[in-house]
């Protein structure tokens, strides 16, 4: 199919009505294939960075910290801690008479000078290696100041981005439970893996709100320790982002008996769907329901009439979507379908086996569903499949600019709010401005042959 | 010193080595650069220069797992070669050791040697000095690894070589354009003024067009003379003196081409050496230059500014500075730097700076800010939460630019450089002015 695949990874690329069988995933990234996925540290500092009344400090040498400085569009609405790079910046030194005093002494100064709520101690791969004991200096420095301090085992190489997904869970448990819930309503939720990216998680919040329905805590976004702290209180866990806390809504389970819903708050369908599910777990509440609907009803009278407008002009062309996590996808697809557009490519960095058969049965025919994939794979399925538009994260941005099509953000980093209702417009706004941009008219591909015009 | 009262690194003002290896090595020809260790630093140091450049930057990893920490990665390094070679079928593989494999002891140089046996093309092992490093060091490392380590040439091509610093693609394509008035054949190394900044390709080619010719690189050793522009850098990581040593290749360390002193430095060693070619293009634009000094000096006179970022940015600014009437009050750099007061002192004529710190992270220039009387800040994109948060007004150059577009081909070098830059700070002070006026004014 494609000339850019390798071998080994044949078995991560299926194309719907062409191929049997299922698809491989779950695999560590091939050596030499540039992959677009980061570590193991970096799972976690995607799920913790929100937290914005804790101190977050990375054990390992400079880069590590550098590369993960603010990078997130996690907002809060007072402290703005999580904001801040702490590091030890290990040198030679350290890593032949160990980090440990290091650590100790920076986190004894850290915290305090920035007196946060709880502090988060990142292990990076040169911590593995070196074996600092960031557990036994985490509970010393923690009997001493009196808040919690909380290792994160995030070394590097110790798997996959998933896996550092579970090892900030087994951080956030560890606060999970030691709040007063005496307070706490009945009729409440946590709403877990949304990060507040541009405001989102206050957008949903205020659904739920108008609902009658108190929000306990967000994990993580505009995170504070204490509300974390209560969340156990909550009757029901709500898990958006399928990879990232649903580790947490399981232990939570286990440990409180609190169920959990799996829900997506992008597209619309997928966004109300969130509300009547949970209004629906509530049935035994009067009105909860009903309220659901009016919620529902509103937000959408406000908005079907733009939908139409970008329908009209967007219907027919082509997406390509390649991203984190793969409930991010479906959504997508279905998003996309709302305004007419296929998508001809789906993939994303960490999907697991259920992810990809629920990608098969939302995917039109001959879309080219692919795990773990690289800039020149992700290049010739775009050419291959003729796309008008790639959604993706900040390195997938120029493989689309090189080729001359449009690019949406649909990452971590992002400003815009896409989830919700109003999100659901912002992002029409964003592919409509992305796709019918007059710049493309200048691009090479619309001219057939690059060769005809150089 | 630094380690007795440490408490831990705020806001870094660097980045680590491996990103300065990529960065050089994206400015060879046909080259693909390999992170030997862990997935997550190749991806990150992909972002973080994509954010910069807004240019491809694929750069593989020999994906280390568990296994690989503990048993050593020599085989992951193996597949990782035979894996871009079949995908990228680069003339030349960078094969950069990363923190991770550097602690846990892999000989890169010795597995590179390996697999130069089986595998048709060039590998080369650099050995960037990853702790207490950064991302400049590293930068420097590989462009000296480079040239000590290519396959030699037997014939000479150029005249002279060019070793820049981390500098923006406008600056590289500037300085080739002015040497090539004086000299028919040179290198200026490393050169990613095209692969970082090219046009839209319409299909992705797997290794973007441009970048120093390996055959300049390998004929390195027989040009008659180098020129740098780190005069107090490191003798480990200094390109220009290493082949002076072991080749004879007699070695120019001038001061950045920042401002009119600097780029005369340059024109004169060139005009000197070429046999007195003077360039009358460059002539003019010089008095073009010193015609727009005159004509903002009592904006500029007396004015107090903060510099910061690596450490030949610095000291090129600074020195740009000191010839409009600005203090660089504070002149601070990320990287650790030894010589850096040196340095500094050795680019100012006029203005004597209050504070010069090297290995600093910007909570350290927070602190040192407090109190100080700062009219301009100028550096980096990182500090623009100082700027915001004290509202000095803030002029973005060096590397990186993360939160503006164009960052990547602002030129800072040569007559025209200076000119650039002489009219985004008087603007930036003449804004402030004007915003603060309380009626507004339209003319100056
Ligand atoms: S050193 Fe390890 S933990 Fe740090 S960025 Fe690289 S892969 Fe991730």
């Amino acid at each position: 199919m494609s000339s850019s695949l390798l071998n080994e990874r044949k078995d991560q690329v299926w194309i719907k009505s062409e191929k049997e069988g299922t698809l491989t995933c779950d695999k560590e990234s091939l050596a030499g294939a540039v992959s677009q996925r980061a570590c193991v540290f970096c799972g976690s500092r995607v799920v913790l960075y929100p937290v914005a009344d804790a101190l977050h400090i990375v054990h390992g040498p400079i880069g590590c910290a550098s590369f993960t400085w603010d990078i997130r569009g996690s907002l809060s609405s007072g402290p703005e801690l999580h904001r801040l790079s702490f590091s030890t910046d290990l040198k030679e030194k350290d890593v032949v008479f160990g980090g440990e005093k290091k650590l100790e002494r920076a986190l004894l100064k850290l915290i305090e000078e920035h007196k946060p709520k709880a502090t988060f101690v990142f292990a990076t791969c040169i911590t593995g290696i070196i074996g600092d004991d960031i557990g036994a200096v985490c509970k010393k420095v923690g009997l001493k100041v009196g808040i919690p301090v909380i290792p994160v085992h995030s070394e590097g190489f110790k798997g996959t981005k998933k896996d550092g997904y579970k090892a900030a869970c087994d951080a956030l448990a560890k606060i999970v439970g030691t709040g007063d819930i005496s307070q706490v309503p009945k009729l409440s939720i946590n709403i877990l893996g949304e990060f507040n990216l541009a405001g989102e998680a206050w957008m949903i919040q205020k659904y739920y709100e108008q609902m009658g329905i108190e929000v306990v805590s967000i994990l993580t976004g505009d995170g504070r320790v204490e509300k974390i702290s209560k969340s156990h209180g909550a009757s029901l866990n709500v898990v958006q982002c399928s990879g990232s806390l649903s580790y947490l809504a399981k232990q939570m389970e286990e440990d409180y008996g609190i169920p959990y819903k799996r829900v997506s708050y992008f597209g619309i369908e997928d966004m109300s769907k969130a509300l009547y599910d949970v209004a629906d777990f509530f049935s035994d509440y009067p009105g909860v329901r009903e309220k659901a609907e009016s919620v529902v009803r509103d937000e959408l009278s406000r908005i079907i009439p733009e939908i139409e407008k970008y329908k009209r002009i967007l219907a027919g062309k082509r997406a390509a979507v390649y991203v984190g996590g793969a409930f991010k996808a479906f959504s997508l697809i279905k998003a996309l379908k709302l305004i007419g557009m296929s998508v001809v490519i789906a993939g994303s960095q960490t999907g697991n086996r259920e992810d990809y058969e629920q990608l098969k049965i939302l995917s039109d025919p001959g879309c080219i569903i692919v795990d773990d994939s690289n800039p020149l794979e992700l290049s010739d399925f775009v050419i291959a499949k003729r796309a008008d538009l790639f959604i993706g994260g900040v390195k997938e941005r120029p493989i689309a600019f090189k080729l001359g099509i449009g690019f949406c953000d649909h990452n971590h980093e992002r400003k815009i709010a896409l989830a919700g209702y109003k999100g659901m417009i912002n992002f029409f706004k964003e592919v409509h401005d992305s796709v019918m941009s007059p710049v493309w008219n200048f691009s090479p591909r619309k001219f057939g042959q690059l060769g005809e015009i150089l | 010193m630094i380690e007795d009262d440490y408490v831990s690194t705020t806001n870094p003002c660097k980045v680590c080595s491996p990103l300065g290896v990529s960065l050089a090595v994206k400015g060879i020809e046909g080259a693909m650069s390999i992170m030997h260790g862990s997935q997550g630093c190749a991806t990150y140091i992909r972002r973080y220069m994509i954010s910069h450049f807004k240019e491809p930057l694929d750069i593989a990893s020999s994906s280390f797992s568990e296994t690989s920490a503990i048993f050593g990665g020599k085989s992951n390094l193996k597949s990782a070669i035979l894996n871009v070679k079949q995908k990228y079928d680069p003339k030349l593989i960078a094969v950069s050791a990363t923190c991770l494999s550097e602690t846990i002891g892999d000989d890169v140089a010795a597995y590179c040697r390996e697999c130069n046996k089986e595998v048709d093309g060039e590998i080369l092992a650099i050995t960037p000095p990853p702790f207490g490093g950064a991302h400049l060091s590293g930068y420097y490392a590989a462009v000296t690894s480079l040239v000590k380590e290519k396959k030699r040439e037997k014939e000479k091509i150029q005249s002279l070589n060019i070793f820049p610093s981390i500098y923006s693609t406008a600056d590289l394509r500037y300085l080739k354009q002015l040497v090539a008035s004086y000299f028919d054949n040179f290198m200026v190394m490393p050169d990613y003024s095209e692969t970082l900044d090219g046009g839209i390709w319409g299909e992705y080619l797997p290794i973007a067009p441009g970048g120093t010719p390996l055959k300049k690189i390998g004929a390195s050793y027989l040009a008659d003379f180098s020129i740098g522009f780190s005069p107090f850098l490191e003798d480990g990581i200094n390109p220009g003196k290493t082949l002076e040593s072991e080749n004879g290749v007699e070695y120019f360390p001038l001061r950045p081409p920042i401002g009119v002193r600097g780029c005369d430095d340059l024109t004169q060693l060139l005009c000197k050496k070429s046999g007195n070619r003077t360039n009358q293009y460059y002539l003019k634009e010089r008095a073009r230059l010193i015609d727009a000094y005159a004509d903002s000096h009592k904006y500029t006179f007396g004015k107090r500014a903060v510099v910061y970022g690596d450490a030949d940015f610095v000291a090129g600014i600074a020195s740009f500075l000191d010839e409009v009437g600005i203090t660089p009050v504070i002149c601070a750099c990320g990287t650790p730097f030894k010589e850096f007061e040196k340095y500094i002192k050795s680019c100012l004529e006029f203005t004597a700076p209050e504070v010069i710190k090297a290995d600093v992270d910007f909570k350290t220039l927070d602190d040192l800010l407090e109190g100080v009387e700062i009219d301009l800040i100028i550096g980096n994109s990182k500090g623009y939460k100082i700027a915001r948060d004290r509202d000095i007004p803030f002029v973005r150059c060096g590397f990186p630019i993360h939160d503006r577009i164009g960052g990547p081909r602002f030129l800072h070098i040569g007559y025209k450089g200076a000119m650039n830059l002489l009219d985004h700070v008087t603007n930036t002070l003449l804004t402030a002015k004007q915003d603060a006026s309380p009626v507004g004014y339209a003319y100056q």
